[in-house]
């Protein structure tokens, strides 16, 4: 098995099969993470994903080979883990233990998110063509939640230049999905 | 596939410096002052406006799109309310801040009569706090928010680790920082302070790891001075367990702890360096684009190389300093914050500063130093308690015994002379006795001898069997009227009756059936006879059950259980929530206000204090006032019902129908069953000329008279008259004694050419209000429905005069004022309807618009030109 500093570089320059072999060795210690999807974490226990994604970068990545870059795309990849986690949830009706509870617990008004995210998704595929830039901040904004200083942090860019980012990826979202009527978030 | 981001130019990151500092502000505005500030800001930079109020208003548009991440961020529920007792010690006033690692409370240490700063670890961080903290009680230092001691407690199921500490009265530099800079001397001093506040910790060994403009708050000293203190220390970090990997506020991290490092003495001085970045500019250092060589041990990334700069050129007499504080080599920064103090002394004072801080150090490797920082209140007051007449001896000596148990507060100072030393006194108290048919009636008067003014009166009659309760009750008046703590065992209940009264204070607020309530609370005093609390609980209820039932025995109740609650001891929030209801029933306004005040005084964190403050306003017409102390209860406490029904109706009594409408509902979401709120909905609605969302919330299947009165008047906007008038009929039917529905027919029956019939609606309107005024002269409502019945049957000299009588009695009534519109209409004399118009609100003035029976009016010219005149006035708030 290749290191992971290996990997995130090959994953950052674009390989698929290296962002497979990084999920299939951090899906598992993010599944903490994951149950926060939608629904918030069962009381007494709370975490904010940050620290959560910071437990697992720093078990996962030697102190020797830590380095701002890679702590960087480590979230870039844990938002995209999350993303895809949810996706796949969505799609297949029959999901494992984990979202067995996640989708039991979907409550209706929920579903409604759900589909939101699904949809989200869907037009971050097209949007990774034309402003990938883009992408990342809307991963680490919207799927992992990370607050606009976090995100700066976490990206690398000065915080106005996240926000500006931010704001724009969102208009781009929000023009393609008007048609169908935009969300009213009461 | 990520890629990395492309780095924006120097040019391109200044502009969106400046751009999304605008919009971020301007999002802070309400809607229409967005615009005129953006103008107004890029005067210097035109070319930002487009793009500015571009993103702005595209905001607008997407209200809020994907703002709520997919994964929740988990804030937990603060696990303590105002007005629990901690440890049976701490009493929770209010929550002050959320901070990452806890909530803040302020609280009240009854133990030892101060008010105290509380922090919990916020619940599910692991309930436990590091142990360098216990070093960090060992520092005292007037720059360092004095910690106390930390305490377990058991908070629900959990056992809770919690602070107490010097509570700061003041605001955290990064508020002051966005009202703008801080002229530099004063920075500097702060500066100087910090510094030696952290070099006083580090001297400890404790390094605060999370230094930051949020964590600095800047207070008066007693003389006046500014001091700066720096909280949280020895809060942020964690050790011993699983490491926290990197933590830290991004913005005020060193270039090392990015890397892993742990925090140090050379970190806290880098982050001092951010803050001080942050006075001198406004803002923390960004990252700037001048390219440097890094130096060799760390690895180029773009926020690193950002970071690894010095910071840009600020001023001179910054810049040094700055350097040093903010080199990315921990290596070249000062070695000590003593160091960094030194280098903001100003030259003169240096000499003698080297000399302090080589004794200090000195004295360190000793021991410790304690500064004593007692803030010494500003007022002593002096009671003596005098008897009048021979009976009241034995009374004032066991009050004394009472009253010297009663503590002051950071303000004042309270000393009980002793008996004969009366003359020394500010404030006396005179108690009296009189025994008259087997009961003990006191009097007792708080005055200031020198101005001879009385501060206080109090009265009461005591049985024999109350009698014990005399002397506390005493302690109560002079708790009360000298603005001291209360004595901490007038709050006390046995157990027996604590679940009761949970129960029973509970239900009441959430509308339940008033006689569970009454059940569970009757049962509370019969477990506790002695608890003031109980029966002021009582008294609430008892009043509940006499307005919804008209009967007087409740009043009667209520009123002997509220007096009850005085015999025992009169100053508890509740108390004078029940003295002040009983007070506004008999029209004693001011006294009410004054028990309401007190109440506040109590119980700041209270919003039912404030709603019942906004409501007297309101009755006194002190319309200010009541604006404020009803938003206030909102701004408290948002989700209860009553807080956003009692602001609401407020709204749309002085013809703020858009704002009614907000809180109206709010209102009957938070509670679907109030029929009553729901009802004040439909009104609004109506008054905003929302007719189908008026519809909407009514109840046909169970409209009721008043409902079917709604429904009718919506109607009546849509011109349709004939179907207005059956609902207006069931109406009558329902309630016979309401004018304004006749007032309402008649005006029907006139639009359907039915002309007999509408006057002979009028007369019997007229008839039905002249039988309400004898009962009820200063009813203005009945007497403006009297003009304009007079006016409608031609009778124009009396139309006039009730008119003009109805306006005089209560002028900020709206309902009055558009019967007068009608009125004068009536009688032709339209100037005299527009003059009444001059000052009513602009909202009412679009309703009267939307009234066909008034188009003629609304079509007039004059109309026109005011509504003008009032939009434009509007306009020019800023």
């Amino acid at each position: 098995m290749k290191e992971i500093t290996q990997l995130l570089h090959e994953w950052r320059d674009g390989s698929h099969e290296a962002e497979n072999e990084l999920f299939t060795l951090v899906m598992p210690k993010l599944r903490r993470l994951a149950q926060h999807l939608m629904l918030g974490e069962k009381p007494g226990q709370s975490i904010q994903a940050t620290e959560l994604v910071d437990q697992v970068y720093l078990g996962m990545v030697s102190a020797k080979d830590r380095d701002w870059q890679n702590r960087g795309h480590f979230f870039a990849l844990a938002a995209r883990a999350m993303r895809h986690h949810l996706i796949d949830r969505a799609r297949r009706p029959h999901p494992d233990r984990v979202s067995m509870e996640t989708m039991q617990n979907v409550l209706p008004s929920e579903s409604g998110k759900l589909d939101l995210a699904v949809t989200v998704d869907r037009l971050l595929n097209e949007m990774q063509a034309v402003k990938p830039e883009w992408c990342r901040v809307v991963e680490v904004k919207y799927f992992l939640g990370l607050t606009d200083d976090e995100a700066a942090a976490v990206l690398g860019m000065p915080l106005r230049t996240l926000q500006r980012a931010w704001r724009d990826a969102r208009q781009w979202l929000f023009q393609k999905m008007e048609p169908a009527s935009a969300p009213n978030n009461h | 596939m990520p890629q990395t981001t492309t780095r924006p130019g120097l040019g391109e990151t200044l502009d969106n410096q400046r751009i999304m500092k605008l919009v971020e502000e301007a999002l802070c505005l309400p809607e229409e002052e967005r615009e005129p500030f953006l103008k107004q800001q890029c005067e210097s930079h035109p070319e930002d406006f487009a793009q500015a109020m571009d993103y702005v208003e595209w905001e607008q548009r997407m209200q809020g799109f994907l703002l709520e991440p997919v994964i929740k961020r988990e804030e937990g529920e603060p696990a303590l309310q105002a007005g629990d007792l901690l440890q049976n010690r701490f009493r929770i006033v209010r929550e002050v801040a959320q901070g990452g690692m806890g909530v803040v409370y302020e609280a009240q240490d009854e133990k030892l009569g101060r008010r105290i700063a509380l922090k919990c670890a916020k619940a599910g961080f692991g309930n436990e706090l590091p142990p360098e903290v216990r070093h960090a009680t060992e520092v005292s230092h007037p720059n360092v928010c004095k910690l106390y001691e930390i305490h377990t407690a058991t908070i629900g199921q959990r056992l809770v680790d919690f602070i107490t500490m010097e509570f700061l009265e003041g605001e955290m530099l990064s508020t002051r920082l966005k009202r703008g800079l801080i002229p530099r001397p004063e920075s500097f001093v702060i500066a100087r302070q910090l510094a030696a506040g952290v070099a006083e910790a580090h001297r400890n060994g404790v390094i605060h790891g999370d230094i930051k403009s949020n964590n600095v708050i800047l207070t008066k000293s007693i003389d006046g001075s500014l001091r700066a203190v720096v909280t949280d220390f020895g809060l942020a970090r964690r050790e011993g367990g699983k490491s926290r990997g990197i933590w830290g506020t991004p913005g005020y991290m060193a270039p090392e702890l990015w890397l892993g490092e742990q925090p140090s003495v050379a970190s806290d001085i880098y982050a001092l360096g951010v803050v001080f970045f942050e006075m001198a500019t406004g803002e923390i250092p960004s990252q700037n684009e001048t390219s440097k060589a890094v130096s060799g041990s760390l690895k180029a990334t773009p926020w690193l190389e950002a970071v690894s700069h010095k910071p840009p050129p600020v001023s001179p007499h910054w810049d040094g300093i700055l350097g040093r504080c903010l080199d990315p080599d921990p290596q070249k920064r000062y070695k000590s914050a003593d160091e960094l103090a030194l280098a903001l002394t100003p030259g003169h004072a240096r000499r003698n500063t080297l000399l302090a801080v080589a004794a200090l150090t000195a004295v360190a490797l000793t021991g410790v130093i304690t500064y004593r920082s007692a803030t010494a209140p500003t007022e002593t007051v002096k009671l003596a308690v005098v008897p009048a007449g021979d009976l009241a001896g034995n009374l004032v000596k066991q009050a004394d015994k009472e009253i010297g148990r009663l503590e002051g507060t950071k303000k004042i100072a309270f000393e009980l002379l002793p008996a004969g030393n009366a003359a020394k006194a500010s404030r006396v108290l005179t108690v009296s006795l009189d025994k008259t048919s087997g009961q003990t009636a006191v009097h007792a008067v708080l005055s200031d001898p020198s101005s001879q003014a009385t501060l206080k009166t109090w009265d009461a009659r005591y049985s024999p069997a109350e009698w014990k309760y005399a002397p506390r009750a005493l302690a109560g008046v002079v708790s009360a009227g000298l603005h001291l703590t209360p004595l901490a065992d007038s709050q006390a209940m046995n157990e027996k009756a604590q679940g009761a009264y949970k129960a029973g204070t509970n239900a009441i607020r959430q509308d339940s059936d008033i006689d569970a309530v009454l059940r569970d609370l009757e049962s509370a005093v019969a477990a506790d006879q002695d608890s003031p609390l109980v029966f002021a609980a009582l008294a609430e209820a008892e009043w509940l059950k006499y307005f919804r039932t008209n009967d007087n025995v409740w009043l009667e109740r209520a009123r002997d259980a509220e007096r009850e609650c005085e015999l025992r001891y009169l100053d508890t929030a509740s108390g004078h929530r029940a003295a002040a209801r009983q007070l506004t029933l008999t029209g004693r306004y001011e006294d009410a206000e004054a028990e309401l005040l007190r109440a506040v005084e109590l119980e700041p964190g209270n919003a039912e204090n404030y709603r019942r403050l906004g409501l007297i306003y309101r009755d006194k017409n002190q319309v200010d006032k009541a604006s404020l102390a009803l938003g206030k209860a909102v701004e408290i406490e948002p989700d209860y019902y009553r807080n956003q029904w009692s602001l609401g109706k407020f709204y749309l009594d002085s013809g703020r129908y858009k704002q009614a409408v907000a809180h109206l509902l709010q209102t009957v979401q938070l509670l679907p069953s109030a029929s009553r709120a729901r009802n004040d909905l439909v009104a609004a609605y109506t008054d905003t000329g929302q007719f189908e969302e008026a519809r909407r919330n009514l109840d046909m299947a169970n409209l009721g008279a008043l409902g079917s009165y709604q429904l009718a008047t919506i109607l009546m906007y849509e011109q349709k008259d004939a179907e207005a008038i059956r609902y207006l009929l069931d109406a009558l039917r329902d309630d016979a004694g309401d004018a304004a529905f006749l007032a309402q027919l008649a005006i029907a029956e006139r639009h359907l050419g039915r002309l007999a019939e509408s006057k002979k609606t009028a007369q019997r309107g007229l008839a039905l209000v002249e039988r309400q005024l004898v009962e009820n002269p200063r009813d203005a409502g009945a007497r403006s429905l009297l003009g304009y019945f007079c006016a409608q049957l031609g009778q124009r000299d009396r139309a006039q005069s009730e008119t003009q009588q109805a306006f005089q009695l209560d002028p900020s009534n709206l309902n009055v004022r558009w019967l007068a519109v009608a009125t004068y209409e009536a009688l032709g004399m339209r100037a005299d309807a527009l003059a009444v118009l001059h000052d009513a609100p602009p909202e009412m003035l679009a309703d009267l618009k939307r009234w066909p029976d008034l188009a003629d009016l609304t079509t007039d010219t004059r109309f026109i030109e005011l509504t003008k005149a009032k939009a434009e006035k509007k306009e020019k708030l800023p």
